[in-house]
């Protein structure tokens, strides 16, 4: 079989079980986010802080910031200098949320189809990135681990993380088969979903360079559009702000607003703002500087077992530049994209022994995460 | 030459290949996304716009009576030292907020502190109040484009603006029935 075959022609038995499996555990994973979901909502309108409008049913799952992409989605972007304000949120999942609108559903309605159906298709596309280095059975359990994993509720959310992670995979694996203007394409859109995206063109950079000498001028031009695609496309939502609302700082202004300027010394600060406020509101913080030491675990585990370097650093970027803005805050949520923590706990899963602890609790923590949401944003 | 022809030919594709995607991201974002209308614009810009202003001084004319209005933004000491506003009211009594909650003296008509307060045009306190109610989209233009209006339960206003800048003139308030307006000047220090 062809090294540059379509995935279509690739579905072999192997395949159409490792799907199966991938989409038993999904399935078992989104039952237990809706249930910990109707379940919160049955404790009453009034537990926690999310008031009695957010807590019925499952909009838990389209609370704080799915709030803001239903109101981009609905009512399109608006800066409000000094305030906390919308042009801080990546426009690809309110547009997607808008057009599925479009079909007469709900904003919550419409989000959480996106999210979840999205997810999907992000696990298999997560299967067959991982296909391209690990042994099947790993690949398997790599997709497996993200459908599991305890901060993934919020694929299930009015969130865009299930689309980013579908796009960083998918730019990953198209640049693995060479195929460089859908994998430009996706690169773009995973930079148009988060910011994390961006860090995708260290693998298509290391791809391009991996193809270049066998390559013909078209073939390099394109892979140097993909590599460049994603900075392109941030700056596209630059210029689009920048025409809408009159202002192209507006993205700049609005992340300030939202506390998340960079700064050399922000680790410094993470830290010692963790040290010296170890309680209160700010006890949720401990949960993300949890999450966020394992997986930077997760992620040497991943190197140890020989995953691609230029994934291990796009990882690292994003689980150590946010720290940059001075906080832990929504680490455990951010490090969702980084990709090296999958294969981390895929290659932890390959004791027998450990895997059954690692469903059980992750499965068990999952459910846990749901009933945070009416404290704490993830 | 070849080599040379092979690597223009490379960055042709590239920047093709390149304004393409751009082109096309900035395509979709124009199309598939809706445009805030002109009332929350203009609202997020008055809001925006009064931010760089820390006083005003109004003339209120409330139920058939008249008050000189000034207001300052300062640290108000409560129980701890917070910004807020500080409103005094020519022969008439001192009032103070934080955050939003007027400090009424006992025995005054808290409507009548809230109207006055309204119509003061505090920097702050407006602008957060613009700023809070464009997330429930309770903004429209009335005839004339310089007339912004917004709802909020129990009360409206009306912000006449400056044609030079988006900056009020004149407002108009109501909460639970008790109507008045103001002129207001602002200044920055």
């Amino acid at each position: 079989m062809s090294e540059l075959a379509l995935p279509t022609a690739a579905i072999d038995r192997e395949r159409v079980r490792a799907w199966t499996a991938i989409g038993a555990w999904l399935l078992v994973s989104r039952a237990v986010v809706l249930a910990a979901t109707l379940g919160l909502s049955s404790l009453g309108p009034h537990f926690g802080l999310l008031g009695p409008r957010l807590l019925h049913g499952v909009t838990p799952l389209a609370s704080w910031d799915g709030i803001w992409y239903r109101d981009i989605a609905a009512h399109g972007y608006l800066l409000i200098p000094g305030h906390q304000s919308d042009p801080a949120f990546f426009p690809l999942y309110p547009m997607l949320v808008h057009l599925v609108e479009a079909l007469g559903l709900g904003g919550v309605a419409a989000g959480l189809l996106v999210s979840n159906l999205v997810f999907v298709l992000a696990l298999v596309v997560l299967y067959e990135l991982s296909r391209e280095w690990l042994p099947e059975a790993d690949a398997r359990r790599t997709a497996i681990a993200a459908a599991i994993v305890p901060m993934g509720f919020v694929f299930s959310m009015v969130y865009p993380e299930s689309l980013a992670l579908l796009l960083i995979a998918g730019a990953g694996l198209l640049a693995r088969r060479g195929r460089w203007v859908a994998c430009a394409a996706l690169a773009a859109g995973a930079v148009l979903t988060r910011p994390e995206g961006l860090f995708v063109l260290l693998p298509i950079a290391a791809a391009v360079r991996a193809a270049w000498p066998t390559a013909g001028p078209k073939q390099r031009g394109a892979g140097l559009a993909a590599i460049a695609a994603g900075p392109i496309a941030g700056a596209s939502f630059v210029a689009y702000l920048g025409s809408a609302l009159g202002d192209p700082r507006a993205w700049f202004e609005a992340e300030s607003a939202w506390g998340r300027s960079f700064t050399l010394h922000g680790p410094v600060r993470a830290i010692g703002h963790l040290l010296l406020h170890p309680a209160g509101r700010d006890i949720w913080l401990w949960r993300d500087l949890g999450c966020l030491l394992i997986y930077l675990a997760l992620v040497a585990v991943a190197w140890r077992a020989g995953a691609p370097r230029a994934w291990l650093i796009g990882g690292l970027l994003v689980l150590l530049l946010p720290l940059g803005s001075g906080s832990v805050e929504s680490l455990g949520r951010f490090g969702l994209l980084a990709l090296p923590v999958y294969w981390g706990l895929a290659v932890l899963a390959r004791r027998a022994w450990l895997r059954p602890l690692l469903a059980l609790g992750g499965i068990a923590l999952l459910a846990g995460g749901v009933f945070t949401l009416p404290y704490i944003w993830p | 030459m070849r080599r040379v022809f092979d690597q223009l030919k490379t960055l042709a594709v590239a920047i093709g290949a390149l304004a393409l995607v751009g082109g096309a991201a900035f395509g979709l974002q124009d199309v598939l996304l809706p445009t805030p209308g002109p009332a929350r614009l203009t609202a997020a810009d008055v809001s925006g716009d009064l931010r760089g202003y820390r006083a005003s001084f109004a003339v209120e004319r409330i139920g058939g009576r008249r008050f000189h209005v000034s207001c300052r933004d300062r640290f108000i000491r409560d129980e701890r030292l917070r910004p807020g506003d500080l409103i005094l009211i020519r022969n008439g009594p001192r009032l103070t907020v934080t955050y939003g909650d007027v400090d009424v003296l006992a025995g005054r008509d808290p409507r009548l502190a809230l109207e006055q307060l309204l119509l003061s045009g505090c920097p702050r306190e407006l602008a957060g109040k613009l700023a809070h109610n464009l997330f429930t989209h309770a903004f429209t233009l009335g005839p004339d484009p310089q007339d912004l209006r917004f709802r909020a339960p129990a009360q409206s206003m009306e912000l006449l603006l400056s044609r030079r800048g988006d900056i009020p003139l004149r407002l108009r308030a109501a909460v639970d029935g008790l109507t008045g307006w103001s002129i207001v000047h602002f200044a920055r220090a």
